[in-house]
């Protein structure tokens, strides 16, 4: 973790925040209270916003699109996993970051763990941001307790990566059973935990799971008992397995130095090994892929609110969603970003989610710390067996 | 302690030897003694949301420690870790030793300088991006593979990464400095003559080496074996880059009940399970080789 530049400016910004808390409650209504309050908007806009993201998602270029439009300097902090994420913030109590990038169905681990703010829904502008997302990110864990912790940024999905020459797959036709074919022996990749779901929503396909995918997040012994379900097929299966990858980088060494022909992992993946022109494609399976949507939060502690918000914002204009999407390969949800996409991704995206697949989606429920800790006791006999 | 102060006090006066004894304890309060406390600490609790610490079930417990028991993957791969220390340290004892001979009694002198410098430039390099350069070498699309394909030893490139062979080929290369150093030290103070006397009464290399060289190496070669033996338990990158599941070492289920379970009072009391066992075994190498610590120190 980098610790933050400690300016004289932020020092004195920081002084009047805190003589702004005291004299608060005495001095509300005061005229003179005017006086620290313009100064400290002053500073803010100048000041800076530390941003904790997902590493391969944001560019250089989106940190000095934002300091030309803002005037705020922002600093980047990378992680490789959502658990990473909460980790670090849960050593610092919330503190050391400005704004976090979490998954939607993970954010109530942190609401739980005292970790986040709520949102002051008047200071973001929804205008620049799809509806739908807005809308559907509340039920997913974007809304605890009647208050908003979450302002959405990208959705995207973990399907099937194949290199088109060597196992070459077609929509329709293709599902998670593709990857467990004797012909891939050796050289697929996926993620511990991810798989077993993809393992899960193949064998439900077939009628094979105990309880429907979606209630073993609810409840703990159906959890246990399609865990059981699905392990069994994974252990037999996993002679299948290359290599296990756990974040991004991983992933794309597995298909560029590792030998792996096929494999479960994020759009972002395939994205980043197509432009490098190798022959690598991503489709939707059949079951449906599994989606995420992700965004951004702010931490408890932050010490830079206002310059938060302006992140925030800021990633609501077109022209910034668009360089993010570019980017990194996944969908931003700001509003008018498409027109605005490189031929590459509209590419990709028309590859990746042909026919029905965007109506099949696959949206992840709602993870709770029980469930995260189940999941993590199968990853780990998956990884065992 | 009368015996340590006061040729301290005589060196160095009151005022500096004060000084320098208030600095090394704050040093091991503060850097080593709490931290550990609050390991253990941690070890000792059951994992809770904020709301609930303070509360009911915020008690002391051993449940932590008993789950390593009960976990028969997690005992499995503990127990794989000692044994795959132990096979680092030996294997890197096996290759350190006829170099640190080399150099310490054989090796013209003139030559030493360019020769402790070839074994100590890879180390300019970080720990990681050594291990890196291994990973890029084995990997499957490796220049490795590509070599043996190339010159027909196999016809189609072999899994090099994943197993323990990777693991081990790794920490031996990284590691091998922290063998090499401390048994070239204790080598070279033996003096020549009782191996040429040696020689001269008709021992053979073996016995030389059995009854002379080594006996006097003994403090420099428990010194390199308790180090590599805690540098190779206590691994991380290693094992995580090339290393698979069927190779995983027990700091990365540590690593894991941190940052993929949550639960950091399970992984507090693995860590101090760990800990015990790299102490445990300390003393047992000292038994073994019959050295003090006072050896060690000096």
């Amino acid at each position: 973790m980098s610790t933050p530049d400690r300016t004289p400016i932020q020092h004195i910004a920081k002084a009047f925040t805190r003589r702004l808390l005291l004299k608060g409650a005495a001095a509300a209504g005061s005229v003179a209270a005017v006086g620290p309050w313009m100064l400290r908007e002053g500073h803010a806009a100048s000041g800076s916003v530390r941003v904790f993201s997902w590493a391969g998602y944001i560019s250089p270029d989106m940190l000095a699109d934002f300091t030309a439009k803002t005037g705020v300097k922002a600093t980047l902090t990378e992680y490789g996993t959502n658990d990473e994420l909460l980790n670090q913030l849960k050593a610092t109590g919330g503190a050391g970051f400005d704004v976090i990038h979490p998954t939607v169905d993970r954010v109530p681990n942190y609401v739980e763990a005292e970790l986040v703010q709520p949102l002051d829904e008047s200071k973001v502008k929804w205008d620049g941001c799809i509806a739908s997302a807005v809308g559907g990110s509340a039920g997913m864990g974007g809304v605890v307790g009647g208050k908003r912790y979450f302002a959405p940024a990208d959705w995207g999905t973990e399907a099937l990566a194949y290199d088109q020459t060597k196992a070459p797959l077609k929509y329709g036709e293709a599902g998670y059973g593709d990857l467990w074919k004797p012909e891939y022996a050796g050289k697929v990749t996926v993620r511990g935990h991810s798989g077993l779901i993809g393992i899960a929503l193949w064998l439900e396909s077939q009628g094979k799971l105990p309880h429907p995918v979606r209630d073993q997040f609810k409840d703990e012994a159906k959890a246990r008992a399609n865990f059981d379900a699905i392990l069994k097929v994974a252990a037999a299966s996993k002679r299948s397995v290359g290599q296990f990858w756990t974040n991004e980088n991983e992933a794309q060494g597995a298909f560029r130095t590792n030998g792996c022909v096929i494999g479960q992992t994020w759009d972002s993946t395939a994205v980043a090994l197509r432009k490098e022109n190798l022959p690598v494609r991503f489709v939707a399976p059949k079951e449906g892929a599994l989606a995420w949507m992700e965004g951004f939060a702010i931490p408890k502690k932050a010490e830079n609110v206002e310059n938060a918000y302006a992140w925030i914002n800021w990633f609501y204009t077109p022209q910034a969603g668009a360089l993010y999407t570019n980017h990194s390969g996944i969908s931003s949800t700001s509003k008018g970003a498409e027109a605005h996409l490189s031929d590459l991704n509209k590419q990709f995206f028309a590859d990746a989610y042909p026919g029905d697949a965007l109506t099949k989606l696959w949206w992840w429920p709602i993870q709770e710390a029980w469930y995260v800790s189940i999941r993590n006791e199968y990853q780990d006999r998956f990884l065992a067996a | 302690m009368r015996a340590v102060l006061e040729p301290a006090l005589r060196r160095y006066g009151a005022p500096l030897t004060v000084t320098l004894l208030v600095m090394s304890a704050a040093w091991v309060l503060l850097m080593i003694a709490l931290p550990q406390l609050l390991m253990v600490d941690y070890s000792l609790r059951p994992m809770l949301p904020p709301s609930k610490l303070g509360g009911p079930e915020d008690v002391h417990t051993l449940r932590n420690y008993g789950t390593l028991w009960s976990n028969a993957i997690h005992l499995g791969i503990f127990l794989k870790t000692v044994w795959g220390s132990a096979l680092v340290t030996a294997v890197t004892l096996a290759l350190s030793y006829p170099m640190a001979f080399y150099l310490a009694q054989v090796a013209p002198k003139r030559k030493l300088p360019t020769l402790v410098l070839m074994l100590v430039v890879p180390f300019w390099i970080n720990e990681i991006l050594r291990t890196f350069a291994w990973y890029i070498i084995l990997a499957y699309n490796g220049p490795l593979n590509a070599l043996l394909v190339g010159l027909g030893v196999w016809a189609e490139p072999v899994r090099l990464l994943g197993g323990d062979g990777g693991v081990i080929a790794g920490m031996v290369y990284v590691y091998v400095l922290f063998m090499v150093l401390p048994i070239y030290n204790a080598i070279e103070t033996l003096d020549r003559h009782q191996i040429e006397a040696a020689h001269d009464l008709g021992a053979g290399w073996i016995a030389i080496h059995r009854r002379i060289v080594v006996p006097h190496a003994k403090p420099g070669i428990a010194v390199g074996c308790i180090m590599t033996f805690m540098l190779a338990a206590g691994s991380y990158a290693v094992p995580a880059l090339l290393g698979g599941p069927q190779s995983r070492w027990f700091t990365e289920i540590i690593y894991n009940w941190f940052f993929e379970g949550g639960n950091w009072n399970q992984g507090a009391a693995y860590a101090f399970i760990l800990l015990v066992l790299c102490v445990g075994f300390i003393l047992l190498m000292m038994r073994l080789f019959r050295v003090g610590l006072t050896d060690i120190a000096r």
